[in-house]
Parts: structure tokens; C-alpha cells; sequence
């Protein structure tokens, strides 16, 4: 939320921001001019980012909550050019339905833009290499990415209010995750099955498109560019 | 999701739409960052104030139920949010309240409260900002804005897609949804997730196919990555400069001036008992 971070931290997870998603520029282009077709295909995965994240589904506790969906685009073209899509996607969602904000903007772009879906697209990797299926892969690697994603936003508020209130980062992180946790692990689990269903389908009808990921050299380790 | 489309058309309707959009997002940072930068709970209450009186302006006071919902979720959270923060405390200083809430322990200070009401006044006064921007400024203006200061253009280009394609993803998703509640694909937990999966790949291969044919359209259009906009509103002067760091530099100004003017704590200490 808008005034919820110090300046000063408004501007460390900018700067933290800034080599991603300059990275995810360079590899935008390059995606861009080698496969000119795929432009309204990465438009199409950043849109698909905005409606899961934009969707309140029921959790076990009657509350709603919302889900990442920042899965499918990192696998299809790796963290840097979704830390780019997260970060139009976080744009629209604070101008148009009240969250986030443009202070947070880098923070909330390193928990769901860079660092949840590195998470994801690493263990969608390891379990692919293991030749685990894709509704398992893209399950583990959709839920993982949601729920890093919170642990980093409880880190940055843990953060924050040590640093402002002088309190226990421990007990403060503590606080936090077990607030979300409430809401998020069982959205997780929930967003993983989907988007598992979701990848499962995909690879029946266009199996196609999974070449992508191949064709665009998806590797969290490699550079960007 | 529909509050998406009450904004789109909350902004082409607005009376702000001619103003010049950067000059209105430069204005609403030099708030933003105003409101951050200083420690007095008054500056973020005038920010508030300004946002209510652009968004007032903008909309003729004609917001759609949707976003009022929007914004009271968003005012919820906040009171979480801050509620949390209060009871974070310095465990050195002493105690408003101490105690256990639920599975917290919790050790609200005089700091930390202060704290949690100067987050949520300046959280409520960012969102009024953001949406009496937002409430003015149809995206595809946002974009071409972004586009004059030199942002690259691949960005510029997926604003603008992404923006058009979540209304269609949007249309053909809720087609979907009722398409699955029609042959009860909500009978059950796992139904419901096979269908929500199944709807959210038809939507995505829908999508897909549509996305492929209209980027065939445009390039029988001659679409060189710009979309058009037939009623350009007007560019950005040196007085937006003026009047957003005039505004700020007062704003500062007043805000180490009334740093302790308000003090949350003796205003609440009748009530709690302090």
C-alpha cells in the first residue's frame, strides 16, 4: 500500500528493481527482434497476469485473497522480462483498483515480479529436468512463487518497522507471515493446482507453446541479455 | 475486475481527461514523496484533501458503487496494516498496551502508534491521489505520456497491449466461468479447480488465436507499435514543475512546522485509558 514504506526503503527496493528490470528490457528486445510474433504473445502473458492477480478467490478462512499468476510468464520468458510484465501489471493495478501504490512500486515489484518467480522457475527446472510432469512442475512452481512472494513482502514490512519502530525484526517477520499465511498458503495451494490444470491443458491443446520457453533459453542463472 | 472498466470509463468521461498527463502523474508523486518525507500527520491529511478535491473535480462527485467498494477493501487492509505496526513496538520503551492478541504478543508504544496512524493517514491519502490521476488518465494516455519522456518503446507498446488484451481476457474469461456454472462445474472442490484451470486455458487459447489475428489486422494497418490518440491531451509546462515543487516545498515546509502538532496518543487516551 501507498505510505506503507520509509523513504528510504521506498528507494533500496527500487535500486534492488533497477538491474532486473533493465535486464528484462534488454531481453524484451531481444525476444522482440528475433521472434517478432511472440510480441502480442508476451502482451497476451502480462494481460493473463493481471486478471489472475486481479481475482479474489475464497481461501479457507472465508476471506479472499489474490493469487500471483506470474507462473506462466516466467516460464515462458524467464525473470527478467516478468519483472517488466509485473511491473506494467503493478501499475494498472495501483491506478486502477486501489492496490500497491507508486512508492512501493519497487518493492512490490521485487516480492512478485523477480524474487517469487525466480523461486518458481527454478524449482519448474529442477522438477522438468527430473522429468516430473508439467501439471506437477508448473503446480510446485505457480504455488512456490506465490508464497515467496509473501514471505519477501513480510521481510519487507519486517524490515521496515525495524528500522522505523525499533522493533524485533524476528517477532515483526513472525507477525507478518503469520498474517498472511492465514490467506496465502491455502491460495497457493489453490493457485497451483490451477495454474497446474491451467499447464496441463495448455500442453494437450498447444503443446507448441512450450517450445517458447526452450526457443527464449529460460535460465534464472544465465544473464538476461 | 469490473472496477477496471468503471475506470476506463470514469476517465474518458472525466472533466481532467485534457490535462496534460504527465504533468498530472508529476504533480501526484511530488505528493506522494511529499507526504513520505515528513513526520507531521497534517501534510498527509492536505494531500488527502487535494486528491478528494481533484477526484471530486474529475468525477463530479460520481463515483461508481464498484470503486467505493474498491476503495473501502483498500481502507480495510490498511487498518490491518497499521493496526500491525502499532502493536510492533520498541520492547525498551514503555507500554501502552501489552499483552497477547490472538497469537501476537503485542507491545504498542506511544512511537509506534503515532507510527500507525502517520501510515494510514499517508496510505488514505495516497490512494485518493492515485485515483483522482487514474479517475483523469485513460491508460493509452499514460502511455503515449511515457512514451514523450523517452521510455523505451517496447514498454510503451506493452502498456498499451496489455491494458487492451486484459478486457479481452477479462470478456472471454467471465464467458467462461458462467459457461462452467451452467453444467455445474462448481460442484465440488477439485470440479471447481479443474474448471477454473480449463476456463483460464480456453481463455488463454481464445485469446491467443484472436491476439494473432488482430496483430495481422494491424500490420494491414500499418501498426508500427503506436496506437493513435485522435484527442490528444495536452502537453506538459513548466507549470505543473511549478506548482508540484512549489506545493511540495510548502508542504515540507509545514510539515517539520507541525511535526508534534497532533498527537494520536492524548487523542485517544480519554477513550483507552492511558
Amino acid at each position: 500500500m501507498e505510505g506503507y514504506l520509509d523513504p528510504i526503503w521506498c528507494l533500496v527496493w527500487f535500486i534492488v528493481m533497477i538491474p532486473f528490470f533493465y535486464a528484462g528490457i534488454v531481453k524484451l528486445r531481444q525476444v522482440l527482434r528475433d521472434h517478432p510474433d511472440q510480441k502480442m504473445m508476451v502482451a497476451l502473458s502480462g494481460a493473463f497476469i493481471f486478471l489472475i492477480s486481479s481475482l479474489k478467490l475464497p481461501s479457507v478462512t472465508g476471506s479472499s485473497a489474490h493469487p500471483t499468476g506470474t507462473g506462466i510468464a516466467v516460464v515462458f520468458y524467464g525473470v527478467g522480462v516478468c519483472a517488466v510484465l509485473s511491473t506494467i501489471v503493478l501499475i494498472f493495478q495501483a491506478l486502477l483498483i486501489a492496490h500497491g501504490g507508486f512508492t512501493t512500486l519497487g518493492a512490490n515489484c521485487v516480492s512478485m515480479g523477480i524474487i517469487g518467480p525466480l523461486v518458481g522457475l527454478v524449482f519448474w527446472k529442477i522438477l522438468r529436468k527430473a522429468n516430473v510432469g508439467v501439471f506437477v512442475s508448473m503446480a510446485v512452481a505457480a504455488a512456490l512463487a506465490d508464497l515467496i512472494t509473501y514471505v519477501i513482502t513480510a521481510i519487507q514490512m519486517a524490515l521496515n518497522v525495524f528500522t522505523t519502530n525499533n522493533a524485533n525484526f524476528v517477532d515483526a517477520f513472525v507477525d507478518f507471515m503469520s498474517v498472511y499465511a492465514v490467506t496465502q498458503i491455502p491460495l497457493a495451494i489453490i493457485e497451483g493446482l490451477i495454474l497446474g490444470m491451467f499447464a496441463q491443458y495448455l500442453v494437450t491443446a498447444r503443446p507448441d507453446l512450450f517450445e517458447i520457453a526452450e526457443s527464449n533459453n529460460v535460465n534464472p542463472f544465465a544473464k538476461e541479455a | 475486475m469490473s472496477e477496471q472498466l468503471e475506470m476506463d470509463e470514469l476517465a474518458y468521461s472525466s472533466r481532467m481527461v485534457d490535462w496534460a498527463p504527465l504533468g498530472k502523474l508529476f504533480f501526484v508523486l511530488c505528493l506522494l514523496i511529499v507526504g513520505l518525507l515528513t513526520n507531521s500527520i497534517l501534510v498527509p491529511l492536505i494531500t488527502f484533501s487535494v486528491g478528494i478535491a481533484l477526484m471530486a473535480y474529475s468525477t463530479n462527485m460520481r463515483i461508481p458503487l464498484i470503486l467505493s467498494l474498491a476503495i473501502a477493501e483498500a481502507i480495510v487492509i490498511m487498518i490491518i496494516g497499521s493496526g500491525m505496526i502499532s502493536i510492533m513496538g520498541d520492547t525498551d520503551d514503555p507500554a501502552l498496551w501489552e499483552g497477547q492478541l490472538l497469537w501476537f504478543n503485542v507491545h504498542m508504544t506511544d512511537a509506534s502508534f503515532q507510527k500507525a496512524w502517520l501510515i494510514f493517514f499517508r496510505a488514505i491519502a495516497g490512494v485518493t491521489l492515485m485515483l483522482s490521476f487514474a479517475s483523469s488518465t485513460p491508460i493509452p494516455h499514460l502511455a503515449h505520456a511515457v512514451r514523450s519522456i523517452k521510455c523505451p518503446v517496447e514498454i510503451c507498446e506493452l502498456i498499451v497491449l496489455i491494458y487492451r488484451y486484459s478486457f479481452l481476457l477479462l470478456e472471454r474469461f467471465l464467458i467462461m466461468l458462467d459457461a462452467a456454472q451452467c453444467r455445474l462445474g462448481y460442484n465440488g472442490a477439485m470440479t471447481a479447480v479443474k474448471s477454473y484451470g480449463g476456463a483460464m486455458a480456453g481463455t488463454f487459447i481464445f485469446s491467443m488465436e484472436l491476439a494473432e489475428k488482430s496483430e495481422a489486422a494491424l500490420a494491414c494497418r500499418n501498426y508500427q507499435g503506436y496506437f493513435p490518440i485522435y484527442r490528444m491531451p495536452s502537453p506538459m509546462s513548466w507549470k505543473w514543475i511549478a506548482v508540484g515543487l512549489g506545493l511540495s516545498v510548502l508542504l515540507y515546509l509545514i510539515g517539520t512546522e507541525t511535526a508534534d502538532w497532533i498527537d494520536m496518543t492524548a487523542l485517544f487516551a480519554p477513550v483507552l485509558g492511558w
